[in-house]
Parts: structure tokens; sequence; C-alpha cells
């Protein structure tokens, strides 16, 4: 048989790099906005703004998170999918649970914030599990 | 489902990655194939047959569980 191609190299380097520039820039964006929306400006249109800035600069990084996905083989794009079902229904559980205490009263109502951490981070235990289960 | 990947690639002398680069997915994808983890799409059981110049039926077979 032929050597394999050599267009065949792997393109990953190069959209690992423009994910990490993503967060970078969800990053800066959140941050600005939270140091403007701590002062608390009286103009509607400023603390609008500092909102749309952090969503939007929140949308590059759910975009090259989605294409980081999506170009990858058949078989890992099985183990995201699994992953991302693991992590939805570990959140789920978590958003329900904590609902609940806070009802019954044994813990203070959670920030969304917090959740949105955990939402992550269950995603990321999710993908290593679901990879150790299928290596 | 069962397949004969191992053997041909001990035949070919191929490595793991290098059956994955011919057919275009991670060394992962292979091993996790080979071990019976996971089946193949349709296509990338052709592209994987067509590498080892087999037909699809030479490569994998269907189990009374499948």
């Amino acid at each position: 048989m032929d050597n394999p191609p050599a267009e065949l190299k792997d393109p990953g380097l190069r959209l690992l790099g423009r994910l990490a520039a993503s967060v970078v820039l969800w990053l800066v964006t959140f941050a600005a906005a939270n140091m403007i929306l701590a002062r608390d400006p009286p103009s509607a249109a400023v603390r609008a703004g500092a909102v749309a800035a952090a969503i939007g600069g929140l949308l590059p990084w759910i975009w090259m998170a989605s294409r980081a996905i999506t170009m990858q083989d058949e078989y890992n794009r099985r183990i995201h999918l699994i992953a991302l079902a693991w992590a939805f229904a570990a959140t789920g559980v978590f958003i329900i649970a904590a609902h609940l205490l806070s009802r019954a009263h044994f813990i203070d109502y959670l920030p969304l914030m917090d959740i949105v951490l955990l939402m992550v981070l269950a995603w990321w235990v999710s993908i290593v599990l679901t990879s150790r289960h299928y290596r | 489902m069962k397949n004969r990947l191992r053997v041909l690639r001990a035949e070919f002398n191929w490595s793991q990655a290098e059956v994955g680069f011919r057919v275009g997915v991670s060394r992962q994808a292979i091993n996790a194939i080979e071990t019976r983890k996971y089946d193949p799409s349709l296509p990338l059981a052709m592209k994987i047959a067509r590498v080892f110049e087999k037909r699809v039926e030479e490569v994998f077979e269907l189990e009374e569980t499948d």
C-alpha cells in the first residue's frame, strides 16, 4: 500500500489556539461587564451595554467549542454526546436538589453563576469518565 | 459486532494510528473498534475494509446479540 497522504495532518492545534483565544475574550468581556455593573451606573444603556458585551463575548467560545466537537471523528463525537448527556443530567439533578434543599431551609438559594461553574465541572468530569470508559 | 481488524493490521504491519490516519479517524477510534467498545458507522466500516482491500463482511461480522 502507498504511504498515507501528507494532507491528512492534524488541524487541531490551530483550533485549540482559537478556542483559547475565545476563552480569553469571554473572560475579558465578563470581567469588564462585572466591573461596570459593580459601580451600578445610573444609565440603563450603559448597564444594557455591559450585559450585551459579556453575552456577545461568550458567543465566540460557544461557536469554537461547537466546532471543536463537530470536526472530530465519529467516535470522539459520540464520546462528547454521551458526556454532554451525563453533564446535562447531573446539572439537572443538582439544580433540583439545591432548589428543594433551599425550600427545606437547609441551604441558602444558590447564585446562578455557581450553577454555571458546576455545569462546566460536570461537563469536564463527564468527558474524562466517558473517555476512560470507551478507551 | 466482531471484526478482524487486529489480524488485518498484523498482516499489513500497520499500527492503529496508521489505520486511523488512512481512514481519517483517531487512533483511539481504531482501538475502540478493535476492542469492540464501539461499532463504526457504515461509511467508516467501508473505508476500513477498503484500505485492507477487503469487502465489509470480510472485516466485520454481525453477532446474534447485535
